[in-house]
């Protein structure tokens, strides 16, 4: 795995926004190594008095996974567009084959704790979430799109906002509201299970 | 939605959201006008908004990395470890999760179990756990889990074993209520793997239901042999503390308090540190080195939580705990369930013995007792299917009849028939070997129960029982001090077995403790300790606090039972307190309406103990009503035939059996059993009942042992079996009041019964 290049992997993430489905076959086994890899340091690092650099290791990690810059992509924006997309459907599917593991094996069955539980901190969470981003997608496609690029695919408002062609405020007013709609989203899923 | 309806709720969002709070509701009233709708989806925006927190603050890679970290569940999932593809987590425990996975090699599936980093730091550690687990493996006994590999990959060390297709036995409890012979099934498989592994010197170290799986065909399988060791060097001045745990892992001894003793606290989980403590041994908690008594007091401790639905050593904190463990007495189980049988009672305690000297000494001794309390449990209960039940109005006539049984076993039964069953199965329980129940309906009574209630009603001072092992003593002491109890009598029952070893250390400790019994038995408001005059004897400070604060202080006449009273046979002051009991015999005499006259002493005792004591002039009572238990006649045995629905046919069948058996009432009995049970025929226990896996084969291996404690007796049975006497009056009043051998007089001496006799021949020529 090691020997996979940059280059490679951006060829792949390339195929894959072309359409390519088995190009993502190839691209998921790096991704979930780079999340056990981080997984891992997180769990053994040795003393507690070291400060954990998960964020930093994430970006770290997401940068060597797919460098922009080793590619000829149509403009920056596109390129954060499909690593979002990549990373979303990702994270959500492993999200989805553990829960559904941890249940047994047994039908997916969404469940939220309680609505002040979230930041999205379980793999149930990263499920309903995709699922109410799709809501959200069919009522305002751009706020969906803002959500993905920051939360899935980790860019700044500025960056967003350069890919989108548009001004970081904008970016930030949109990103409030679509936050307030998600959550409140979540939150009347989980009373409906709960 | 409409996108349009959509665009003014965003653009009312997006102006009042930067607005301050107070002018929010002015703004939204004055924009939405009379269109509440709107001003309700805005505001319940705004309100979320508000709620949301950290929502998706950080990116979603980094929250599935902590996610992935925290549970640490999944991080094997789909990877291979060597020849290993990981396929799923089964459980996650402080010694690790284990994984099910599958030999790639071999295509079997297997279970994974990854050990704890902070565990396999020390190589020599990890060295001596493996070849203990590697031993515990190696004995290959059904109720041991097989270790397959024990490997290593990249730095992670892990436990490959069989797959166990079912649950732990905390699962299996937390899901629903066992029945009782459910327990004990448990239990004796669990023995029996503690057994092998005893005695090829290896300890468990944690046994508690976490460690036990319970596969789906009904096989109990012990984990983690050995692997406490990983974890060991329990210091006891650290134990009292849970939440200020040293900081070191290796410096406590369980696994989940080594992970706890993390510095970072967030994982510290005193809930989980307590499920160990609740089952580690006292000895274990002093500093001892772990024996095989560790494991028994550990699995007695499972036993008792199992029938009373809660741990025997409880408190509000692991100390508490721990505490309990070193200094408490568990309540009874009879507290927890009314249908608890008594022998169950006894087992427990003596595997729950603080000082495991008086423990179980074996595992096998704690098995064997369970086994017997199982079948006779079972065999009641298929009496139970084959006979009609009895009409309520028979019930209530008898001594003892139980109200209804209200227990949480019964109660969260989810089968009304199991129900039933269960309960009858427990309310008619007799142990063979222990004591026949109250209300039993195969207690057979002979003509000793008619002479010992007399002597009983007509308040005589010493009433003494004596017989061979197993002839029936505690039984009719039973009945005969709930006899008296009904007549108004203040009753005391001590069981020397069940005095501790330091209530022997001398005569004073035993008068003192016999003292205290009764005063507590008595309720009274005294302490004899209190009253205890250091100038005097301890016989004379007892006989003191017996006639002033006991006999002279109440009407009622003292009926006081004293059982196994031959444990006194082997000890230097026996003669000390017997010669004090006669004492009292004898100041009634002198003062026949003196407060003496109250006390009536039911003294119980086995005269097996007679084959050591080789100047029988020692016998060590000869004044009082003497009674002497013997075996069953012809018609008695046939008539317990009767009552367990005549699993002897006729009279042919009946006459076999009892040449076999003779009237020897626990051979009798447990024949019967085994016979109701479908177990054994007739002709099977002819042929086969002297092997030792037979039924009886606990009860005669017996024989051979206090027969090999004296040559001389040795001999003399043999000369018996090859048909040449040669005993003299010593060794026939020896061998028959150890109830080896029968007969009238000297020249007539023989084996009780057919089946001493070939057991013996088998086994002495």
């Amino acid at each position: 795995m090691d020997a996979v290049s940059p280059k490679e992997i951006t060829g792949w993430l390339k195929a894959w926004s072309n359409g390519d489905a088995a190009a993502l076959e190839r691209l998921v086994p790096l991704i979930y190594d780079e999340l056990y890899r981080l997984a891992r340091g997180y769990m053994h690092r040795e003393s507690p008095g070291h400060p954990l650099q998960v964020t930093a290791l994430v970006n770290e990690a997401y940068l060597r996974l797919a460098n922009w810059k080793e590619a000829q992509w149509e403009n920056r924006a596109h390129f954060f567009g499909v690593a979002a997309q990549l990373m979303r459907r990702v994270l959500v599917d492993f999200a989805r084959r553990r829960d559904y593991e941890k249940r047994g094996g047994g039908h997916r069955h969404v469940q939220l704790e309680e609505a002040a539980l979230l930041p999205i901190r379980r793999d149930a969470d990263f499920v309903a979430l995709d699922d109410a981003l799709k809501s959200l997608s069919a009522l305002d496609a751009r706020k969906a799109r803002i959500v993905e690029l920051k939360f899935f695919g980790g860019l700044s408002v500025e960056e967003i906002a350069e890919a989108l062609q548009t001004s970081p405020r904008t970016v930030m007013r949109e990103w409030n509201l679509a936050r307030a709609w998600l959550f409140r989203e979540l939150s009347r899923s989980g009373e409906k299970i709960l | 939605m409409k996108s349009e309806r959509w665009q003014q709720i965003n653009d009312l969002y997006c102006a009042a959201v930067e607005r301050d709070e107070a002018a929010r509701a002015k703004f939204l009233a004055e924009a939405c006008d009379d269109d509440f709708e709107l001003r309700r989806e805005v505001e319940s925006l705004l309100e979320s908004n508000r709620d949301a927190g950290e929502f998706l603050s950080s990116s979603a890679l980094d929250v599935a990395a902590q996610t992935l970290a925290t549970d640490q569940d999944h991080f094997l999932i789909g990877q291979k470890l060597g020849a290993y593809q990981v396929l799923s987590l089964l459980g996650a425990g402080g010694m690790g999760h284990i994984y099910l996975a599958e030999d790639t090699r071999l295509n079997r599936k297997v279970a994974i179990k990854l050990l704890p980093r902070e565990f396999t730091q020390d190589q020599d550690r990890v060295r001596r756990f493996k070849q203990e687990a590697r031993a515990a493996s190696a004995l290959n006994h059904p109720n041991i889990l097989t270790i397959f590999e024990i490997g290593e990959h990249e730095g992670l060390q892990f436990i490959v074993t069989e797959f166990i297709d079912g649950q732990t036995l905390r699962q299996r409890f937390n899901g629903s209520a066992l029945k009782l012979t459910e327990v004990l099934d448990i239990i004796i498989q669990t023995s029996g793997a503690l057994a092998a592994a005893h005695e090829a010197g290896i300890v468990h170290r944690d046994i508690k239901p976490e460690n036990l799986m319970l596969r789906r065909d009904g096989y109990v399988k012990v984990l983690d042999f050995g692997i406490a060791k990983l974890t060991e060097q329990f210091v006891a001045g650290q134990t009292t503390r849970s939440d200020s745990l040293p900081s070191s892992s290796a410096s406590f001894r369980t696994g989940r308090v080594g992970r706890a003793g993390r510095a970072d606290s967030v994982r510290t989980d005193p809930g989980r540190v307590m499920g160990t403590a609740r089952y580690i041994s006292p000895d274990s908690l002093l500093g001892l080195e772990p024996d095989g008594r560790s494991d028994i007091f550990s699995l007695g401790v499972v036993l008792y939580e199992l029938v009373a639905g809660r741990a025997p050593f409880e408190g509000a904190t692991t100390g508490a705990v721990l505490a309990a463990i070193l200094n408490q007495e568990p309540l009874p189980l009879l507290r927890y369930s009314r249908a608890v049988p008594s022998e169950l009672e006894r087992i427990v305690e003596k595997a729950l013995q603080k000082d495991r000297d008086e423990r179980y000494q074996v595992i096998k001794d704690f098995m064997i007792d369970l086994k017997n309390l199982k079948l006779e449990l079972e065999v009641e209960a298929k009496l139970r299917r084959n006979t009609p039940p009895p009409v309520p109005q028979q019930r209530k006539s008898k001594e003892h009849s139980l109200p209804a049984l209200h227990d949480q076993i019964i109660e969260t039964q989810t089968s009304t028939e199991d129900m039933a069953e269960s309960v009858e199965a427990r309310r008619k329980l007799e142990p063979v070997g222990g004591a026949v129940p109250l209300d039993s309906e195969f207690y057979i009574e002979r003509s000793t129960d008619r002479e010992f209630h007399e002597a009983i009603e007509r308040q005589d001072s010493l009433v003494l029982v004596k017989g061979a092992r197993q002839v029936g003593k505690t039984s009719l002491l039973a009945r005969g001090l709930n006899r008296a109890r009904r007549r108004g009598a203040r009753v005391v029952l001590m069981d020397f077995q069940s005095l501790s070893r330091e209530s022997f250390a001398s005569s004073e400790k035993l008068i003192l403790t016999l003292a205290e019994t009764l005063a507590d038995q008595l309720d009274l408001d005294v302490s004899p300790s209190q009253m205890w005059n250091s100038f005097m004897s301890p016989g004379i400070n007892f006989e003191r606090f017996l006639r002033r604060e006991v006999l002279s202080k109440t009407d009622a006449p003292i009926v006081w039972g004293l059982d196994e009273v031959d444990r006194l046979f082997n000890c230097d002051f026996g003669s000390d307190l017997f010669g004090l009991f006669r004492s009292w015999h004898n100041k009634r005499a002198l003062d026949p309406e003196g407060p003496w006259k109250r006390l009536t002493q039911v003294i119980a005792y086995a005269t097996e103990a007679h084959l050591f004591i080789t100047d029988l002039n020692q016998s060590p009572f000869n004044v009082g009503t003497r009674l002497a238990l013997d075996d069953f006649n012809y018609d008695q045995v046939a008539e317990l035939n009767q009552r367990y629905g005549a699993p002897l046919k006729d009279r042919a069948e009946l006459a076999r059996y009892f040449r076999l058996v003779g009237g020897h009432p626990y051979l009798v009995r447990r024949g019967l059993h085994e016979m109701t049970a479908r177990r054994w025929t007739l002709s099977r226990l002819e042929a086969e009942a002297d092997h030792d896996e037979g039924p009886f084969g606990d009860h005669l291996r017996r024989l051979l042992l206090s027969l090999s404690q004296d040559p001389s007796l040795r001999e003399v049975v043999q000369n018996v079996l090859q048909g040449k006497p040669s005993a003299n009056t010593d060794s026939f009043y020896r061998l028959r009041s150890a109830g080896l051998m029968a007969g009238e007089s000297v020249r007539d001496l023989r084996p009780r019964c057919q089946l001493y006799a070939n057991y013996l021949e088998k086994h002495l020529l």
